[in-house]
């Protein structure tokens, strides 16, 4: 990737920038700006499917402290300079480290790194934003205070506050993290501090105990949002379970995806399942195994039959499903018998026991293998939404495999029940360095969402060039309450522009 | 032709946990990681000694090759930005990977590992 020349933000001349550059460097050192094209390389790495160009930032600002984040926001507000912050950065599939758009300044909080406090006993963290995944189990596990972690698919190189505040999900009990976030420290774009729930009342120890404090409750507008830099977050973690056993249920015909669904539901509803059932179909799990090209060399997706027989020869079905049982071994027995009636009568083939360490405490990054799959670094994340109804995953998926196959693509599915909701995972991967195939993957992308929409599948999530597209999907109204608090809190509009579709 | 399956993934009898001591953990960006080995181990080894991508201990690539290729992420592989590791430390990376001997592949202890995942080149 060839460094591009500087990147101004909209509207900023260049004398500007330049007084800007030159107050920002006063408030966190001359060596944390960052604003020569080949220092701002590693911040304009996307994979989805965009040209870079159009995100590229202007600068990059490593703040280290919570007065050197306010002293930015300050700056900023006086230069009416745009500013994306970020935590690890990573953001895998939906723009990683690039702004909304471009020509803003990056706040790289990566610097931001102390685990603050770990309570063994409440089973509580506090944390900045630059700590890792793997950091946070590193610290846990040299103590050896029996807590678990739950990470999502980047595992040890992203971290908990940037996954949480995406609302991202992992693959234990703990695996909805906003859910598990308790607690948080914001500077506001005017430079105040607020702590949010209990951590607003002085003396109080429940800041990471209880979530709610008094009167609205403020956390969940600073999610997928830009109303504030989150400088500090509170996590529940999972006090790590005498034993566990994760199970494989395999389904022998791609027609039996409803009839998984609606076996799992209601033994998660009913607390014997307690982590999400996730599904892969057979072409998701051959990318652990293959390259694309070793089963077909042609145009276009790979033919079902050749997924089929590759799946065959290493026991994969065209649907596997795995979840984990938590507890003493003794509850464990009695649960797995519940499971594996449960699901056999429903035509499933159950094994135990499973590897699959993301649901277990055990960092890896197995999902690094997609992009093995056809090479050169394309992937983008759709996450439609529906209830967890085996009809609804039966019309996702033909949605999904139609729009896919027509436009060329293999059909890599992770459907993934969670409670009451499905959320069915498709990743789209595509060679990045080829222009027209990145020009296909962002119009099957686009139909795909579309057509999900259009059937009241909404995602949930999305990268940073489809952010407004998806805000109009979700109407006017929740628009216009986004513009409101965003005017309220962010009058010049410096965090984030663009961020979830939100302007002043 | 790629070995493993998802039977191979299956792991013997059931797991009870258990917590080892291990070295003390260091704060993991730039100018704090403790050494060389750290930031391999936490950082490289997920992909680079996994099956995921070239193992690039005792491989002979160039300092300057190492630092561009972690700082622009070339393919599928992430950037990483001079936040998360300064170019001294790629420097010293490079160092300890020419220092390395070159790993013998041993697909039987990997695949016990990571079942399915693993690869034959």
């Amino acid at each position: 990737m060839r460094p591009a020349r500087m990147v101004l933000p909209a509207g900023v001349s260049s004398a500007v920038f330049a007084r800007a550059l030159s107050e920002l460097r006063r408030v966190v050192g001359a060596q944390s700006v960052l604003a020569e094209p080949e220092e701002l390389a590693p911040y304009r790495k996307i994979l989805i499917p965009a040209a870079a160009d159009e995100y590229a930032p202007s600068a990059a600002v490593l703040a280290a402290t919570v007065e050197q984040v306010q002293g930015v926001l300050a700056v900023c507000n006086r230069f009416k300079v745009p500013i994306w912050p970020i935590s690890t950065g990573r953001n895998f599939g939906y723009g990683s480290a690039a702004p909304a758009t471009r020509g803003q300044v990056i706040l790289d909080l990566k610097r931001m790194d102390q685990i603050l406090n770990v309570d063994p006993e409440l089973g509580t963290a506090l944390v900045e934003p630059g700590v890792t995944y793997a950091q946070l189990h590193d610290y846990l596990r040299d103590r050896s205070i029996p807590l678990w972690i739950d990470f999502p698919g980047g595992g040890p190189l992203v971290g908990p506050v940037g996954n949480t505040l995406e609302r991202g999900m992992g693959s234990t009990p703990y695996a909805d993290h906003f859910a598990h976030a308790c607690g948080m420290e914001v500077v506001l774009a005017d430079g105040r501090v607020l702590r949010t729930g209990m951590g607003s009342l002085p003396g109080s120890d429940a800041w990471q105990a209880y979530r709610y404090g008094y009167g609205p409750y403020l956390d969940g507008v600073f999610t997928q949002s830009s109303y504030g830099v989150v400088t500090k977050l509170g996590l529940w973690l999972m006090p790590a379970p005498a034993a566990y056993r994760t199970v494989l249920v395999q389904y022998p015909e791609e027609r039996d995806l409803g009839r998984a669904i609606e076996t799992a539901r209601p033994l998660v509803l009913g607390g014997t399942i307690r982590n999400p059932c996730r599904l892969r179909n057979a072409t998701l799990m051959l990318t652990a195994l293959y390259r694309r090209t070793d089963l077909y060399q042609g145009e276009g997706p790979v033919p079902q039959s050749a997924i089929l027989e590759a799946a065959r020869d290493h026991g994969i079905a065209p649907w596997n499903l795995t979840f984990s049982l938590y507890g003493t071994l003794e509850q464990i027995a009695p649960n797995l018998d519940i499971v594996t009636r449960a699901f056999a009568s429903s035509g499933g083939q159950v094994t135990a026991d499973y590897h699959d360490g993301a649901q277990a405490n055990q960092l890896e990054l197995d999902a690094f293998s997609l992009l093995n799959w056809v090479g050169g670094g394309g992937l983008v994340w759709l996450s439609p939404i529906s209830a967890a109804r085996g009809v609804d995953a039966l019309r996702q998926d033909a949605i999904a495999r139609s729009i896919l196959f027509r436009r060329g693509f293999d059909y890599l599915a992770a459907p993934t029940l969670s409670g009451r909701s499905l959320n069915y995972l498709v990743p789209l991967v595509f060679d990045h360095g080829d222009a027209q195939a990145l020009e296909r993957a962002r119009m099957c992308f686009l139909e795909l969402l579309q057509a999900f929409a259009d059937n009241g599948f909404g995602l949930d999530r999305v990268g940073i060039d489809f952010m407004g597209h998806l805000a109009r999907r979700y109407g006017e109204v929740n628009r216009d309450v986004n513009r409101a608090v965003k005017r309220a809190l962010d009058p010049n509009g410096i965090l984030a522009p663009g961020k979830s579709g939100i302007r002043t | 032709m790629r070995r493993g399956g998802a039977r191979a993934r299956l792991v013997s009898g059931l797991i009870v946990l258990a917590l080892c001591p291990f070295a003390p953990a260091h704060a993991q960006a730039a100018g704090e990681w403790s050494g060389s080995e750290q930031l391999w181990s936490r950082t490289c080894s997920y992909c680079h000694n996994d099956g995921l991508a070239a193992d690039l201990r005792g491989a002979g690539v160039a300092r300057a090759a190492i630092i561009g290729a972690a700082r622009l992420g070339p393919g599928g592989m992430p950037p990483f930005a001079p936040s998360v590791v300064s170019d001294a430390e790629l420097g010293a990376l490079a160092q300890w990977l020419a220092a390395q001997k070159k790993p013998v592949s041993d697909e039987r202890t990997r695949r016990s590992r990571h079942g399915a995942r693993q690869r034959q080149r």
